[in-house]
């Protein structure tokens, strides 16, 4: 009984903002904006699509949009190619000195993004770096802030993943090439999807770099454009659907991710 | 089908000496068991066989060509490690499959080879199950079968039987050796265990602390152990080992006796050359009763015949098959 009302209480904490999100976007904005009834209906009122209708044709809000994902993208490509390599070695070669280099890694998240960003910022914006495109430098900064839990999950995928089954495969006739992509590759995917979908995540969420580096300028990402929304006080159910459509990749991502973790991959391989 | 040579072989993992000067032949279509206690340098050696290790010192040969440079996969030989390494993303089928599929044999000819080794190792009907869908015993097979289909030169096997119960432990023991039999591969196999070692080679190696101590076939071992070790290693229940000074007929107290439970009698009055104790308790092994006996300080054990019993704390008199006595130099633990 006490389990059912927890359950109930911790479902109600998770469905309640997003109904409330839900409820203003699909609201008719007669409800907020011209004497809508009071006190406010529970139920959304007057549902209808407008606001995303209208959402979805405002080219700044597309536009945040694609620079939201490609600066995803972005940053998921650069912590594969830096983190996947790095976590290899890690997990297969003894090197001297893994300890401190972990902790190293892991200490950029040791200080409030607030007070990490003024350094960092401060290097995009000198040469060389500021030569580079904005989303680039975003980009940079939020594989900052992702490469140590990228190399922290990749360990964890090759950690599971016994050496024995490639040294198996050499001694059963496979060149290097031919192990790291037939045993290697195909045991290790599910696991890097998961640290590139962590990934895409953390960027697509993150505020305080990208803020520092696009505020200036024309592009920004989705969580930039929603503050300088509010910065000209717009209604709630604008804010609402803006923020209903960002959290949409959240929720399609976190089960895709949910299902990889749940499924032990490598049962059976050794005993 | 190849001879093994090891030559002066050694591997050094910093300050711990591995495999310290091996000298090993390994005879064409030869069981060579590798054994001793665990760390004493036993997968080390099968692992430089096959390439897994780079050689610190020394030269290893097949059939006199030295292959210390050559990749593992460039080796032709097989190995079978203890954790069996199946690949967990493949069905039964594409693991034993995995090695010809490499050699990019072609789709008939790999299918009757992968045929042949379900039905050698008794796999049919598995084909399509992956490695978690299968008991112990028969991942064991799959591992083995993985490795024959390739027809290695050399055969490399660490500890095959050591994760499955007591039960089927034995059961493929003896499978091993029909199979041995059978393809008359070079077979290198590695136990810490004795008793596997003595039923299934052809010869063993008694490995302590990166060394060979003693190769030899094993009623060689077993009757002319050359060193201390070996003597209480090899045999179960082990040698009981006495100092010289109180047997009659050696009267030496460099020498240490060692005298294996079936090759001591013991008579309840007074014999000569016989050595004075106490009967303690007695221990039934199923087949065999063992009766512990006191000698001055030592515990000695003997094997009795099925027909006989004794009491506990009755003076007895221990009798020697002197032609089965094993005589070691106490300070240098060498055979004299
Ligand atoms: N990769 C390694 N690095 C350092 N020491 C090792 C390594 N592999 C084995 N050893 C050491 O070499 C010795 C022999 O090990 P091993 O060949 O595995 O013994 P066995 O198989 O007989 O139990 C042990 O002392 C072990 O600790
Ligand atoms: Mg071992």
């Amino acid at each position: 009984m006490v389990k059912t009302i927890l359950i109930a209480i911790v479902i109600f904490l998770i469905i309640f903002p997003v109904f409330i999100l839900f409820k203003y976007s699909i609201s008719d904005r007669d409800s907020i904006v011209t004497g809508g009834k009071y006190p406010e209906p529970f139920w959304p009122f007057n549902p209808n699509l407008k606001m995303f209708q209208s959402l979805l044709v405002r080219n700044d809000f597309l536009q945040s949009g694609m620079v939201s994902l490609e600066v995803g993208f972005l940053t998921v490509i650069f912590c594969l190619i830096l983190g996947v390599p790095t976590a290899y070695a890690l997990t297969r070669y003894r090197i001297p000195g893994t300890g401190v280099l972990l902790f190293f890694l892991l200490s950029i998240r040791l200080f409030p993004d607030i007070s990490a960003v003024i350094p960092v910022a401060e290097q995009f914006f000198k040469r060389p770096l500021s030569y580079l495109p904005p989303v680039v430098l975003v980009s940079l900064a939020h594989t900052l802030l992702a490469l140590p839990y990228a190399i922290y999950i990749a360990k964890g995928v090759f950690e599971s993943i016994p050496k024995d089954l490639e040294e198996q495969s050499q001694v059963l006739g496979a060149s290097k090439a031919y192990s790291f992509l037939r045993i290697l590759t195909p045991l290790a995917l599910p696991g890097l999807g998961a640290a590139a979908i962590y990934t895409f995540l953390l960027s697509w969420n993150e505020f305080v770099f990208a803020y520092f580096i696009l505020f200036q300028g024309t592009d920004t990402t989705l969580p930039v454009y929603l503050l300088r929304i509010l910065t000209w006080s717009p209604q709630k159910n604008f804010i609402a659907a803006i923020s209903l459509l960002m959290c949409i990749p959240v929720i399609i991502f976190t089960f895709a991710v949910q299902r990889y973790m749940r499924t032990g991959l490598t049962a059976g391989a050794v005993k | 089908m190849a001879e093994v040579r090891l030559e002066n072989l050694c591997k050094f993992f910093g300050e711990v000496k591995a495999v310290d000067n091996i000298d090993l032949t390994v005879k064409d279509g030869e069981f060579l068991t590798l054994v001793g206690p665990s760390g004493c340098g036993k997968s080390t050696t099968l692992r430089l066989i096959a390439g897994l290790e780079k050689v610190t010192k020394g030269g290893i040969f097949i059939d006199e060509r030295l292959i210390n440079d050559l990749p593992p996969h460039k080796r032709n030989i097989s190995m079978v490690f203890q954790s069996y390494a199946l690949f967990p993303h493949m069905t039964v089928e594409a693991n034993i499959g995995f090695g010809l599929k490499i050699k990019k044999l072609d789709k008939d000819n790999k299918k009757s080879k992968v045929g042949w080794a379900l039905n050698l190792l008794r796999l049919e009907g598995l084909e399509k199950r992956l490695p978690r869908e299968l008991s112990g015993g028969q991942r064991q097979r799959v591992a083995l079968g993985r490795a024959l289909v390739l027809e290695p030169d050399v055969l490399l096997l660490d500890e095959p039987l050591s994760n499955l119960d007591a039960k089927l432990r034995l059961r493929m023991r003896t499978e091993l050796k029909r199979l041995h039999k059978k393809v008359k591969t070079t077979i290198i196999y590695v136990t810490h265990d004795q008793a596997e070692a003595m039923t299934l080679s052809d010869r063993l190696a008694v490995m302590k602390d990166g060394r060979i101590l003693q190769a030899g076939t094993p009623s060689e071992v077993y009757e002319k152990p050359q060193d201390l070790f070996t003597a209480g290693f090899i045999g179960s229940p082990t040698m009981n080992f006495l100092s010289g000074e109180i047997i009659p007929f050696v009267k030496d107290e460099n020498i240490l006796v060692g005298i294996r439970p079936e090759d001591l009698k013991f008579s309840s009055a007074e014999v000569p050359d016989a050595v004075k104790g106490k009967s303690s308790i007695t221990e039934s092994l199923g087949s065999d009763n063992y009766l512990y006996v006191e000698v001055s300080d030592a515990l000695v054990s003997m094997r009795l015949k099925p027909e006989e019993k004794i009491e506990e704390g009755k003076k007895i008199w221990l009798v020697f098959d002197k032609r089965k006595l094993h005589r070691f130099d106490k300070s240098t633990g060498r055979r004299v």
